[in-house]
C-alpha cells in the first residue's frame, strides 16, 4: 500500500527548498557578517536533502550507509553542546534558548539516523526508504522494530512544530512596528525602515541617508528573518513525523 | 558622525529594539501549554489521516462504515451514507479531512486564530462524533470505556471548551484550576463528573461485565499489532480471563472515585488525578494499544491520552492559576 504520489512529491519539493534556502542562508549570513546558529542550518540542509532523497528516489544523493554516518555525527555534535551549556552554564534565558535548541535537533538528528537504520536493516525491496517504510507498515502491521520509540519520536517533532509556530508570534515584522512612524518620513522606502540597530555611514545625518542605509539593512533582515528559519524548522518537523508515521 | 538612533532622533523618530519582538508576547502560561499540547494532538490526527490506508476505499467501506454497526437504524443510516459518500472520493475526502485538522492545529497554535481553531475544532469533532465515530458508541451496546468510549473525538470538543481563552467574570478568587478559568469551577467540575461517571457505567454494562469481557476485548485487539504489544495483550487477556464481573466492578469503584475526586480536598484531589492519569495510561496501552496506531489505520491515539490531557486541566493550583504570565525574556534571535 504506497502513498499518494503527489503527497511525497510535494513534501520532497517543500524538502528540497527548505535545504536550497538554508544553504543561501548560511552563504548569507556570511558575507553580511551577520549572527547566524550554523550547526542548525547545516542540520536542515543535511535533513532537507535525505529527506527529499528518502521520498523521492530521483533526490537520492547519498547512499543510507552514508547518511547514518552524518546522521550519527550530527547526534553527537548537538548532544556534546547541550552537554557543554549544562556543564558551562551561560545566563538562564540564553541558556534555556540554545539547550532547547540543541536537544530538539539532537532528537531530528537521531529520528533520521533511526529512519535510514530501520529501512536499511528491513527486508523489503522499495524504491526509496519512505515507499518501504509504507510497504513494511501495510504488511506487517508495524514496520518499526521499536514501535514505542517511534510514537515518542512522532511525539517530540510535532510538539517542537506547535511550541515553534506558537513562537512565530513573538516575532513581529520591524516594517509593521514602524509603520506608523515611518510613513510621516517622506523620504523613498521608508516602509522597509527595520528595527536594526546599525552605526550609520559616516555622514548620514539625513532622514534620506538613514533610509536609504537602513533599506539595505532591512532586505538583508528579511532574508534571514528567524520566522523563515522557524517556518523551514515547523515544515521539517512534520515532514520527519510523517514519515515516521509510516514506519509505525 | 551620526549614528542611525541619532539621525533617527532628528527625525522624530525612537529606536527599534534590534530582537523585533512583539511587545505584547508573553511567555506561554500552564492554560497554553495545555492547548499547546491539543493542538500536538490535532497535528497527529492530522499526519495520521494521511496515512496510505486512509486514501483507499477500505477506510470508507469498511472503518467509517463499520461505526454503523450496532447503532439505531436512523444513526447507521446517516453513517454508511457518509462512508459510501467517502469511498466515492476517497483521496478528495481523506485530503479534506486531514487538511481541517492541520488547520485546527495550526490554528490553536497560532495566538491570533485560537478561539477561531477552537470553536471549530468543537464543530467538526462533534461532526465527527455522530458520522466518524458513531457517537463513540454510546447508543449501541455495551460501550466500553477501555476501548474509548465515549469516543476521543468529543473528548476534543470538551478540551476546546474548557480550555477557552477567557476568564469567568463573576468569579473573584482564583479559580482552583486552569479547566475553571472560562466556565467557573462548579460547570467545569460537572462536566468532569458526568464524564468519569458515565465511565463508570459503562464499565459495568452490558458484555463488559460478563466472565469473558474483558478477554475477548482484549484479545481481539492483539491481533496486527506489533509482537511486544499483542504479547503484552494476551498476558493481560490471560489474567482478566473468567473474571470479567470483578475487574468491571473494580474499574467501575476506581472511575466514580475520580468522578468525585475534583469535589474532594486539594490534596486528596491531586491523588485523584494521578490516579486518573495512571489508569489513563494502562488504559491507553493494554485496552486502546496506543489507539491502534501500529496498524497503519489508526486515525487518533483514542481516548486516553486526552484523558490525561483533561487531568492536567483540573490539577489544583490554588492561588496561581490567574496569575499574568510572566514576559518573555529578551535575547538575540538569531534564528532557532
Amino acid at each position: 500500500m504506497l502513498q499518494p504520489t503527489w503527497l511525497v512529491d510535494t513534501l520532497a519539493v517543500v524538502m528540497i527548498a527548505i535545504s536550497t534556502y538554508c544553504v543561501a542562508r548560511l552563504v548569507a549570513a556570511r558575507v553580511w557578517g551577520r549572527a547566524l546558529h550554523r550547526d542548525i542550518n547545516v542540520a536542515h540542509v543535511a535533513m532537507g536533502t535525505a529527506m527529499a532523497g528518502a521520498l523521492v528516489a530521483g533526490f537520492r544523493t547519498l547512499p543510507d550507509g552514508a547518511w547514518e554516518l552524518v546522521f550519527g555525527a550530527l547526534v553527537l555534535w548537538f548532544g556534546a553542546s547541550a552537554a557543554r551549556l549544562v556543564v558551562r552554564p551561560a545566563p538562564a534565558a540564553v541558556d534555556t534558548h540554545h539547550l532547547s535548541h540543541n536537544l530538539t535537533h539532537m532528537v531530528m538528528a537521531g529520528a533520521m539516523l533511526y529512519m535510514f537504520m530501520e529501512t536499511s536493516s528491513s527486508s523489503v525491496a522499495a524504491a526509496t526508504p519512505a515507499a518501504a517504510m509504507s510497504l513494511m507498515g501495510g504488511a506487517r502491521g508495524s514496520a518499526a522494530s521499536l514501535g514505542g520509540l517511534t510514537l515518542v519520536l512522532v511525539f517530540i517533532l510535532f510538539a517542537s512544530a506547535v511550541w515553534h509556530f506558537d513562537g512565530l508570534t513573538r516575532y513581529t515584522t520591524a516594517r509593521r512596528q514602524l509603520a506608523p512612524v515611518a510613513s510621516s518620513v517622506p523620504a523613498h522606502g521608508t516602509g522597509a525602515l527595520m528595527a536594526t540597530a546599525v552605526a550609520a555611514p559616516a555622514g548620514a545625518t539625513t532622514a534620506q541617508d538613514v533610509t536609504m542605509t537602513d533599506a539595505a539593512q532591512a532586505e538583508q533582515a528579511h532574508w534571514l528573518a528567524p520566522r523563515l528559519e522557524m517556518g523551514c524548522h515547523i515544515a521539517m518537523c512534520i515532514t520527519m513525523g510523517y514519515m515516521l508515521v509510516l514506519l509505525l | 558622525m551620526a549614528t542611525t538612533s541619532q539621525a533617527m532622533g532628528a527625525m522624530g523618530m525612537t529606536r527599534r529594539p534590534r530582537s523585533a519582538l512583539a511587545e505584547n508576547w508573553s511567555v506561554p502560561d500552564r492554560r497554553r501549554m495545555l492547548q499547546l499540547t491539543l493542538a500536538t494532538a490535532w497535528l497527529l490526527d492530522a499526519v495520521l489521516q494521511f496515512q496510505p490506508y486512509m486514501f483507499t476505499r477500505a477506510f470508507g467501506n469498511r472503518m467509517i462504515a463499520g461505526m454503523a454497526v450496532g447503532n439505531p437504524s436512523g444513526l447507521a443510516h446517516q453513517i454508511n451514507w457518509a462512508a459510501r459518500t467517502i469511498a466515492h472520493h476517497p483521496a478528495a475526502s481523506n485530503t479534506a479531512f486531514g487538511l481541517v485538522q492541520l488547520c485546527i492545529a495550526f490554528g490553536i497554535a497560532w495566538r491570533p486564530t485560537l478561539k477561531l481553531a477552537l470553536a471549530g475544532s468543537v464543530v467538526w469533532a462533534l461532526a465527527v462524533w455522530w458520522i466518524g465515530e458513531g457517537l463513540g458508541g454510546v447508543l449501541a451496546r455495551g460501550p466500553s470505556p477501555l476501548t474509548g468510549a465515549p469516543g476521543a473525538v468529543v473528548l476534543y470538543a470538551l478540551l476546546a471548551v474548557l480550555l477557552w481563552p477567557r476568564d469567568s467574570q463573576r468569579r473573584r478568587e482564583p479559580a482552583p484550576f486552569i479547566a475553571a478559568r472560562p466556565l467557573g469551577a462548579a460547570p467545569a467540575r460537572a462536566a468532569w463528573l458526568v464524564l468519569w461517571a458515565s465511565l463508570a457505567y459503562w464499565a459495568l454494562e452490558g458484555v463488559n461485565r460478563s466472565s469473558e469481557g474483558l478477554h475477548n476485548m482484549i484479545t481481539a485487539m492483539a491481533g496486527g499489532q506489533p509482537h511486544w504489544l499483542s504479547s503484552l495483550d494476551t498476558s493481560v487477556a490471560r489474567v482478566v480471563a473468567h473474571r470479567g464481573l470483578e475487574f468491571s466492578i473494580a474499574l467501575a469503584v476506581v472511575f466514580a472515585l475520580i468522578a468525585a475526586g475534583t469535589f474532594f480536598s486539594v490534596t486528596a484531589a491531586r491523588v485523584t488525578i494521578v490516579v486518573a492519569v495512571a489508569l489513563s495510561v494502562i488504559i491507553w496501552v493494554v485496552g486502546q494499544n496506543f489507539g491502534d496506531v501500529f496498524s497503519g489505520s489508526g486515525t487518533d491515539p483514542n481516548s486516553a491520552p486526552l484523558l490525561i490531557l483533561l487531568a492536567a486541566a483540573f490539577w489544583p493550583s490554588p492561588g496561581r492559576a490567574v496569575v499574568a504570565p510572566e514576559r518573555a525574556p529578551s535575547f538575540e534571535p538569531v534564528g532557532i
